[in-house]
């Protein structure tokens, strides 16, 4: 995941909007933190921990600058120390700074190729890095003759070679010194980002890409829908824009957007978020009549936040109450993304309120996004039993997810995955529920893509069904990352 | 407004440098079947697909918010891009499918001037077997021409003595056109000097662009092997030194009639670069084909001449005012030249860099085949660049153009002929001797 933002405006310092930005991106990542602006020199400011512990008044004067990209982080490679945050920095040539939210399924072998053959430095364990050095090579290529090429056609060229090298998954937001703002999005648009524009008063436009359209109202920007997959823009320093893009590759964007990870007021690749939700509740109330027509549950709870929208229209759709039963204290992070596991379990208890009036005596339906590792569901179901719930149900939004990510989500170990070891029926036993009902693949897919202007061929339902779109990851490639994966989180314990 | 262009060869770069030239408010977008650096360079969005998909430019168109396209080559107009853009409500510049004909079919054409009485066709037959043929083409004797009728991408046309020697290699290359089960017209040859007239049209107002002549042949003295077009010149009296006004007068009077002639068949007007090639003969001005766009190169000589407002006559072509539009070009004589691969066009050189640094006049270059490999400019294979000299004679544009052709390194080759003060008299010379 992580979240990233730039701006590029012709007429006022951005480092104050990055932030308000960064704020409004928070939920995607709390690990660490980071904002790079550029006027005569470049200003940078990175921490750990979350986007109002790290900057202050004396670091946000500092950063200087019309253009600029901010970048909060949630990680699936690397580790979890400051030199892991973004944006990131090379001098050579002109000065390039880089932030992105991807993965790299290739990434051991390309730091090495990357060191080896193109002779670059590489100084931390996180994949930006590799993008960077990939293209600032690329950009900076000895001998080549670049006559009678435009820069933008130079910075093309760069990024066609991160397309050749780097399949998938990546944004990413850079700039170039005293030149200007390029974000490209790789050929499969796996991850999301969205740009949006705001003309001033003398006829100039200023620009902002995103993960997501969250702060595009409160900032003045109106949305200007997605960049594409494949697609690579470039603004000048006076707001000129150059685009190219091309339609030679399937577009799959994440399904778990949908499902967790973006906030619902978001508009994702031309769909909106909140109403994806409200499909998906949906579409869970058809399956639970068609499999369970004699049982009607007395009230609907969501196991909040996420699972708030979809439900809100199952239970309209079941005709059943609808209660917030579980009361989530909105000062603590989410649950899944930090780090570990033993702390998480803890967390649940800890960020979550049973509401008595609404749960005792009565048939209980739960309902949730997702059931990733399980344990933040058992602690709820346990917790609502002890409120004296009579019967307790539970529903997933999210089809079983049985397989690991590799395009930048972090759930990268089979182990961990408790639908990938456990059947239905076991599950339901581990979470000592009377029903476990999951979304089904196509219903799910459905509830994405049913309306909306959208171009998405398909999501990625990799984690759901396998199908992962770059067709390299095969068992020995699954097991690199893994052993890499849990290495990574052994060095935090 | 925003514009989409479709298309990106030198042509389209030529549009684009018109479109960019527009005191219109206008953000371009180009839907492109290859990089063309110098389109990237004026437009604010490219995307490379199939440009002959009507849904994917439609997409496209709608995605930028594009309310007038204008389509540079021939082929999206035979796929009916044009049909599909209207019928989302995007202003198009290039004509529907139906009216393409024009160009997409020879045989059309051909019975389209018969039955609207327009003069400048030849004898002809459509043929779809071989029965007949024999006996049409002892009626013409030595001067025939054996037509493919469809898009050939230029290839599809066999001259007598050209490419083909005897009626043997005609009765042959007729069999061929039977086997590959396409119509075909056979049609007397003229002899004369070629030339293209284009018109702006918009369905019922034509308004003229100076005369072009072209050289189809690859090398100097018009030898070798046909191509797509090795260089072009015109006038300042935007005709031709070996022209007649009557003959303009006649080639615009063959497209006005022409235009009023589809107009009439399909009961909707022209609208977009009707493009006559005609031949001036002993007998007046013959017409040998149509296009149904702009000519690459003549779209280099005639565009960066162009004092009106591109973009303003494109809205007019397409909303049918362009008898409201103001079109003049400079009085000035132009000379364009290809630098091609070597080897073009049967064995082209490709992935070679070129060079184009000392070109003086950057906005004279027109990129056509190129590529970008390991960050260089490279040949891919067609014709490369197009160079434009300006001035007020030919022979001053050609002085200028050559210089700067040659000022393009890598493995190319140019005719250093077209447009000479030699040449020139050649061809007035042979059009005495018609006369």
């Amino acid at each position: 995941m992580c979240g990233v933002v730039g701006i590029i405006s012709t007429q006022k310092p951005v480092a104050g909007e990055l932030y308000d930005s960064l704020i409004h991106l928070q939920h995607r990542g709390q690990d660490a933190a980071g904002i790079m602006t550029y006027n005569e020199r470049f200003h940078i400011k990175k921490g750990t921990g979350l986007i109002r512990d790290i900057f202050d008044e004396h670091n946000m004067l500092r950063l200087q600058g019309k253009v600029g990209i901010g970048h909060t982080r949630y990680p699936t490679v690397g580790g979890f120390s400051i030199e892991e945050a973004q944006p990131v920095l090379t001098h050579v040539p002109y000065g390039i700074a880089m932030a992105h939210n991807g993965n790299l399924v290739n990434y051991t072998e390309l730091a090495k190729e990357v060191m080896e053959k193109d002779r670059r430095h590489i100084n931390s364990s996180v994949d930006i890095e590799v993008i960077l050095h990939i293209f600032a090579h690329a950009l900076d290529h000895p001998g080549s003759n670049t006559d009678g090429l435009s820069f933008f056609d130079q910075v093309c060229h760069a990024v066609d070679m991160v397309y050749d090298r780097v399949e998938v998954a990546y944004s990413v937001i850079g700039t170039i010194m005293k030149k200007g703002m390029f974000v490209f999005r790789d050929p499969h648009g796996i991850r999301p980002l969205v740009k949006g524009i705001r003309k001033n008063d003398d006829g100039t436009t200023d620009h902002i890409f995103a993960s997501e359209t969250t702060m595009f109202y409160s900032l003045g920007f109106e949305p200007a829908g997605n960049v594409q997959p494949g697609e690579i823009i470039w603004i000048e320093e006076d707001g000129t824009t150059h685009s190219r893009k091309s339609l030679d590759k399937q577009f799959t964007p994440c399904v778990f957007e949908y499902v967790y990870f973006s906030r619902p007021d978001c508009i994702q690749n031309d769909v909106s978020v909140y109403r994806a939700r409200l499909r998906m509740g949906q579409n869970l109330a058809i399956r639970w009549r068609k499999h369970y027509p004699d049982i009607v549950p007395d009230i609907v709870i969501p196991a909040p936040s996420t699972a708030n929208t979809a439900a809100l229209s199952f239970a309209n759709e079941l005709g059943v109450r609808y209660s917030e039963g579980l009361y989530k204290n909105p000062f603590i992070g989410r649950t899944f993304i930090m780090p570990g596991n033993e702390e998480r379990r803890r967390s649940v208890r800890y960020k979550l309120v049973p509401q008595e009036f609404e749960i005792r005596d009565k048939n209980v339906l739960i309902v949730d996004d997702s059931i990733v590792r399980g344990n933040a569901s058992r602690e709820i179901v346990r917790m609502v039993r002890e409120f004296g719930a009579k019967k307790v149900f539970f529903i997933s939004a999210c089809p079983p997810v049985r397989h690991p990510c590799y395009y930048g989500v972090d759930i990268p170990t089979r182990d961990e995955l408790t639908a990938a070891n456990k059947s239905v029926e076991e599950i339901k036993e581990f979470m000592g529920v009377d029903i476990l009902m999951y979304q089904d693949i196509e219903d799910l897919k459905e509830a994405v893509t049913r309306k909306g202007d959208h171009n998405i061929d398909r999501p990625c339902m990799a984690c759901l069904d396998g199908w992962y779109v770059t067709g390299d990851i095969d068992e020995k490639t699954m097991e690199n990352i893994e052993t890499q994966r849990t290495n990574e989180r052994a060095q935090l314990l | 407004m925003n514009v989409l262009l479709i298309g990106s060869g030198a042509r389209e770069h030529a549009i684009a440098r018109a479109i960019d030239n527009s005191q219109k408010n206008s953000s371009l977008h180009c839907f492109a079947s290859n990089i063309n650096p110098g389109i990237s360079d004026v437009c604010s969005g490219l995307i490379l697909g199939n440009i002959n998909d009507p849904k994917a430019v439609v997409g496209y168109a709608k995605e930028t918010s594009s309310t007038l396209a204008i389509i540079g080559p021939e082929n999206p107009l035979a796929s009916g891009v044009a049909d599909a853009l209207w019928d989302v409500g995007i202003k198009v510049v290039g004509p529907k499918k139906d009216l393409a004909q024009v160009e997409t079919s020879k045989a059309f054409t051909r019975d389209l001037l018969k039955e609207y009485n327009i003069p400048g066709g030849p004898h002809y037959q459509t043929f779809d077997s071989m029965a007949g043929v024999d006996d049409f083409l002892i009626e013409l004797g030595e001067n025939y021409v054996v037509k493919y009728d469809g898009l050939a991408g230029g290839k599809g046309v066999k001259v007598a003595g050209d490419h083909l020697q005897s009626h043997n290699d005609a009765l042959a290359y007729c069999m061929e056109l039977v086997d590959k089960g396409g119509e075909f017209v056979v049609e007397e040859k003229f002899i004369g000097q070629e030339f293209s007239l284009m018109s702006f049209c918009d369905g019922e107002t034509l308004k003229h662009m100076p005369a072009v002549q072209d050289h189809k042949r690859a090398y100097e003295g018009d030898r070798g092997p046909n191509t797509g077009g090795m260089g072009t010149y015109s006038d300042a009296d935007h005709s031709l030194p070996f022209l007649k006004d009557s003959d303009i007068q006649e080639a615009h009077t063959i497209n006005i009639s022409t235009a009023m002639a589809l107009k009439d068949k399909f009961g909707e007007g022209y609208k977009g670069v009707l493009y006559g090639g005609f031949i001036a003969t002993d007998s007046g001005v013959k017409l040998i084909e149509y296009n149904a766009r702009f000519g690459d190169p003549e779209a280099m000589n005639v565009l960066p001449l162009l004092k009106s407002d591109f973009v303003d006559i494109c809205v007019h072509i397409a909303d049918g005012t362009l008898k409201n539009a103001d079109v003049q070009f400079q009085n000035k004589a132009t000379v364009c030249k290809y630098a091609v691969p070597e080897g073009y066009p049967d064995n082209p050189v490709k992935g070679e860099p070129i060079n184009v640094s000392s070109v003086e006049n950057s906005g004279g270059l027109f990129y056509a085949s190129v590529d970008i490999k390991n960050g260089s400019l490279v040949e891919a294979g067609s014709r490369t660049v197009a160079v434009v000299g300006i001035a007020d004679s030919i022979v001053e544009a050609e002085a200028i153009a050559e210089k700067e052709v040659s000022s393009v390194s890598g493995p190319l080759f140019h005719r250093s002929d077209i447009g000479t003060e030699t040449v020139i008299q050649e061809r007035i010379d042979h059009m005495n001797s018609l006369r």
